[in-house]
């Protein structure tokens, strides 16, 4: 049992980091909390859900068309719920934003696809077994693809003239612009990029868990993994995701009904005994 | 003269205009469901089956001749918007009735403000609590949890079943079965050997069912909403494990079997509705739905098909829309069929006196046995 729970855990984890990393990035570039990251990963799920069953495409296509669509809604998202509040003196109403957005989408969504929960293939069915445990091919997917993003997501950020350009304007946008660095070109492609993460998660989630609107429920998790891990670090929302995977999973061998009452207790006494998460740093602002 | 005549003669169209008005206003009944929100999968099939009862009703010339209109109201699947969706359309409609969602949490958050407000009632819920609720106006076109869950302990002894884990769900259904179940497991000197309860919105039942499997079982009894179910059937497939499972009502609906992508296969469960029921009215009824809207029913629109049904016939029976001539019919209902099971009152507000075990085979629920009260 501890074994398949171990690898229900990590596989588990590493969806939420997936979440995790679109979400950390957009704090990154604006500040803010978006709200509405789980409706995008349900909105992916959705949008492969029909490239795959209604517009047929194979998984290849299915990949590539999803990025550019993911690509297009991170655009939309940020022009609509962000761009115009940008210069709004309370950084609350662009939260309020991502409020109201995960509302519409959620909505939008319904009214599109239907209420019904769809059912996705795996891209690769079956399971693999351990011994006693079992991982679904599906996870092993998930686990490959969500390494490869986050080393991708690293290489973009710490090795590339891009990647240098969007933490320039995430640290201070203000001296990025004095510096000639396009800041809205860069925040665009940071919401893109997020999008696209989110949007690959929620293909990736939706064989294991139906494509329906309570998918997006799912991002609550995040949340707790990128606090745990210490807000604002990409590394630390990963680890921090990967050990509230673990500690879901595990929490079962103490009770069934309060898996997620447990979860947060720890996130609770974790942030009590270091304030700012495993790998946060504390930052003091000069008066 | 010619004035006084002019204005009789006024007075006199302006009566028959208004009693031809009267004559054609419509019966309104209200419909609380789900039709946003994380449930709202189970709302539209309530509001298929409502629409087509509506459809029959007008057809054979609507309700003491006068038209039948559903007022729909959305109660987003969640107690504190059903509060406010039940008082805003009792308050903005004259209704002569009320029919409520299946989900027995949502019916029992709104359960003081139905008999406030004293309108005749009929919910598609079963939850133990419905069963012996107070509330002299408030009805359900379902057989009891407490019914359904001795059902399955019996069938689970039928099965072979000696150590079974219950995984239910946190809801009003599971919470009220899973007692029922323990209780009748004792009785049959069959051994309880987990009881999990999962949490709200859950999606990954690894855990669950890797727990079932260390408890060395030899059968599964589970209790969920339909997406749940679906994911439940699933997870104890990849798991391998073959033992006997039965579950509750929603295992052997359609979502739950379209979404669990065969693995719903052997499934067993104690449903108020089957889709393969060969028995008239409802085989022509099923036929009528599937091809109306290009899916099967399910047992929520069977049941709210049949609440609709049910208070047509009681307002035809009575001649009558006042809330208590009403409900003073319902509570003489005896033998009446319908599509989903046959209508007696026997002292409790739960008005099914049937459902039928059944099996999922080739992704469809045949059914193996009926039980009735």
């Amino acid at each position: 049992m501890y074994v398949q729970l171990a690898i229900t855990g990590v596989s588990m984890g590493m969806l939420y980091a997936l979440m995790a990393m679109g979400l950390i990035l957009i704090v990154k570039a604006v500040g803010v909390l978006n709200f509405a990251h789980g409706q995008l990963f349900m909105l992916g799920a959705y949008i492969t859900w029909m490239l795959t069953y209604q517009v047929n495409l194979p998984v290849w296509g299915v990949a590539l068309c999803g990025l550019v669509c993911f690509a297009i809604c991170g655009a939309v998202y940020m022009f609509t719920c962000y761009w115009p509040l940008r210069k709004s003196p309370w950084k609350v109403t662009v939260i309020i934003s991502t409020l109201g957005a995960s509302i519409a989408i959620k909505e939008l969504v319904r009214l599109i696809w239907g209420s019904i929960p769809l059912t996705m293939e795996p891209i690769i069915p079956g399971v693999i077994r351990i011994g006693t445990a079992y991982l679904s091919y599906q996870y092993l997917f998930i686990i490959v693809i969500g390494g490869g993003l986050m080393a991708g997501v690293y290489i973009l950020f710490e090795r590339s003239f891009i990647g240098k350009i969007m933490q320039a304007t995430a640290q201070d946008r203000y001296a990025a612009n004095l510096v000639g660095i396009p800041t809205g070109v860069a925040i665009l492609c940071t919401y893109m990029i997020s999008l696209s993460l989110s949007g690959i998660g929620g293909w990736l989630a939706a064989p294991l868990f139906l494509v329906s609107q309570s998918l997006g429920n799912l991002a609550q998790k995040a949340f707790a993994g990128i606090v745990l891990g210490g807000f604002g670090s990409v590394k630390g929302a990963i680890v921090g995701c990967i050990l509230i995977g673990l500690i879901e999973s595990f929490s079962i061998i103490i009770t069934d009904s309060y898996k997620d009452a447990i979860v947060f207790l720890v996130l609770i006494l974790v942030l009590i005994i270091r304030p700012t998460g495993i790998f946060g740093e504390k930052i003091a602002e000069k008066a | 003269m010619k004035r006084l005549l002019l204005f009789i003669l006024s007075v006199l169209m302006l009566l028959c205009a208004v009693s031809v008005a009267l004559a054609e206003d419509p019966i309104y009944i209200g419909v609380l469901d789900a039709f946003t929100g994380d449930r709202a999968s189970s709302g539209d099939y309530a509001k298929e089956g409502a629409d087509l009862a509506m459809e029959h009703i007008n057809a054979k010339g609507g309700v003491l001749g006068r038209k039948l209109e559903l007022i729909y109201e959305d109660d987003q699947g969640n107690e504190s918007a059903a509060t406010n969706a039940f008082q805003k359309i009792t308050a903005e409609h004259d209704l002569a009735a009320v029919c409520l969602s299946k989900y027995s949490s949502i019916v029992l958050a709104m359960e003081q403000f139905v008999a406030d407000e004293g309108i005749p009632a009929i919910c598609c819920g079963s939850s133990p609590r419905l069963e012996t609720s107070k509330t002299p106006n408030l009805f359900s076109s379902r057989r009891s949890d407490t019914g359904s869950g001795v059902t399955i302990a019996n069938y689970c002894n039928q099965l072979g079943m000696k150590r079974v884990a219950i995984l239910h769900a946190p809801d009003a259904l599971g919470t009220g079965m899973a007692p029922v179940l323990q209780a009748q497991f004792e009785k049959l000197g069959i051994e309880t050997v987990s009881v999990q309860q999962f949490s709200p919105d859950e999606k990954n039942f690894a855990p669950y069912i890797a727990k079932i499997v260390d408890s060395n079982c030899d059968g599964i009894v589970s209790m969920a909403q339909q997406a749940e179910a679906a994911l439940i059937m699933i997870a104890v497939k990849e798991a391998g494990l073959d033992v006997p499972c039965v579950g509750s009502s929603a295992f052997a609906q359609q979502i739950a079997i379209q979404n669990s992508a065969g693995a719903c296969e052997g499934w067993y469960s104690v449903s108020p509705f089957s889709p393969t029921a060969q028995e008239e009215p409802t085989k022509s009824w099923i036929a009528e739905y599937t091809e109306k809207y290009g899916r099967k029913p399910d047992m929520g629109s069977a049941c709210m098909y049949d609440a609709v049904m049910l208070f047509c016939q009681a307002i035809e029976a009575t001649n009558s829309t006042e809330y208590d001539d009403i409900i003073n019919y319902l509570k003489t209902l005896k033998d009446v069929p319908g599509i989903a099971s046959t209508y007696s009152y026997n002292g409790t507000p739960m008005l099914a006196t049937a459902e039928f075990i059944v099996q999922i085979k080739d992704n469809a629920s045949v059914v193996v046995s009926v039980v009735k009260n």
